[in-house]
């Protein structure tokens, strides 16, 4: 079970990365880096991590993002 | 056989059933807000507000649900498809998302029916509980910037950035305000914050009052309120809702139920915010009078006095001008936040 839910928050956390740099449309990357950052979220959570989770989702997806979203779509 | 059965049902049973119980107390708290909203605003102007639906009204938010999902749902042509549909998904997931580490109960067992595994009155229990909230919140402003920006109008979009950049500037605020709780509780979990607040003090020897952190962090509590009302885009703050009447806000293109959802997740960020505050600061389930296992009563009456103080505020206080909001939040709240933090620090390292 804890196998399987790391195959997929790997696979989506690779995918999406991979995707970022192949958007035209730089609010398209910044989304799809914001679901990079959550699937590593999950990541930490099955490492037993929660607080290391919650913290790079308040600190990246949560502040930094929000400023380079607000730079990208202007 | 039976017992290797019943030993995964009954858990897995009672989690769904609270899962059930939250959502749907959460839907029902927003309709009965707007509910509220309209009684209230109609009795501070002197009229009666609506009264032909249900009993005095009551059944005014279905009807308007109604309506609301018989209208036409646009998109504008050049507007981003994916990121236009995605938007009040975000908003409402959000929302709903950031009650779910909310505790609202003691630890039940059902008249000894679940003795062995007694269920505490939440969906879940992370000891993180505080930070949860605070990651969930910030993630709601993603659906306030991409309405924003897939709209495609210029008007949505500066209107969109401007209620973002205020629910990020008053973050701060709100963050600093639950650290000083954090501190003094020694804790990150809210269901051992609100267990920290049981007990008395005598004050005078003959007046019981209650172990709350309202009495220890008064200044605490005032700039969490503050900064949730600026959070949730209510009351005083609300100069990016308020530009509909003079511009447009960040929801203009959107119509029927995408309209309703991001005022669905506008409500449920309210009583969210409502709920964290009563269990920081107010001792979340309990009361003097009903037994343990009613606690979640009381639980419903103190988030119940601060939905209305919202709705009250709302309709009594003229709004910030943008300007004036962001330097209330950057120069008056944040650092009012800090010298409290210092404050708590201080204590309590010297009083222990």
């Amino acid at each position: 079970m804890d196998v399987l839910a790391f195959y997929i928050f790997g696979a989506i956390a690779v995918i999406a990365s991979l995707l970022v740099i192949g958007q035209g449309n730089p609010m398209h990357s910044v989304m799809l880096l914001i679901v990079s950052f959550g699937a590593l979220a999950g990541l930490y959570v099955l490492l037993d991590a929660p607080f290391t989770a919650v913290t790079q989702i308040i600190v990246y997806a949560g502040a930094i993002m929000v400023l380079s979203s607000s730079s990208s779509c202007c | 056989m039976i017992e290797w059965l019943l030993s995964w049902i009954t858990p897995l049973t009672v989690h769904l059933l609270l899962i059930f119980i939250v959502f749907n107390m959460l839907v029902m708290s927003a309709a009965f807000m707007v509910w509220l909203e309209r009684k209230v605003c109609a009795y501070i102007q002197d009229r009666k507000g609506p009264n032909r639906v249900g009993f005095e009204g009551s059944l005014q938010p279905f009807a308007d649900v109604i309506k609301l999902l018989f209208k036409e749902q646009l998109k504008p042509k050049a507007a981003d498809t994916i990121l236009f549909a995605i938007a009040p998904i975000v908003s409402t997931t959000a929302a709903f998302a950031a009650f779910s580490v909310v505790p609202f109960g003691a630890t039940l067992d059902v008249f000894g029916l679940l003795k062995n595994h007694p269920i505490p009155l939440e969906i879940t229990d992370v000891n993180v509980a505080v930070l949860v909230i605070f990651a969930i919140t910030s993630m709601g402003i993603y659906g306030i910037v991409l309405a924003g920006w897939a709209s495609n109008s210029k008007y949505s979009l500066l209107g969109g950035l401007r209620s973002s950049a205020q629910m990020i500037s008053y973050e701060l605020s709100y963050g600093l305000a639950m650290a000083a709780v954090i501190m003094m509780a020694g804790s990150l979990s809210l269901r051992e914050i609100v267990m920290n607040q049981s007990g008395h003090w005598w004050l005078l020897g003959v007046l019981p009052v209650p172990r709350w952190y309202l009495f220890l962090q008064p200044l605490g509590f005032f700039i969490y309120l503050c900064a949730g009302v600026a959070e949730t885009n209510r009351a005083p703050f609300d100069f990016p809702e308020a530009e509909q009447e003079l511009v447009a806000g960040y929801h203009t293109e959107y119509s029927s139920m995408s309209f309703a959802m991001f005022f669905l997740a506008e409500y449920v960020n309210m009583v969210t915010v409502s709920a964290v505050a009563t269990s920081l600061y107010l001792g979340g389930w309990l009361g003097p009078f009903l037994p343990d296992w009613l606690g979640w009563i009381w639980f419903l009456v103190k988030v119940f006095l601060i939905l209305f103080f919202y709705v009250w505020m709302r309709w009594t206080l003229p709004r910030y001008r943008y300007d004036q909001l962001m330097e209330f939040g950057w120069k008056w709240l944040l650092p009012a936040a800090v010298l409290n933090l210092f404050v708590t620090a201080a204590l309590v390292l010297w009083v222990g």
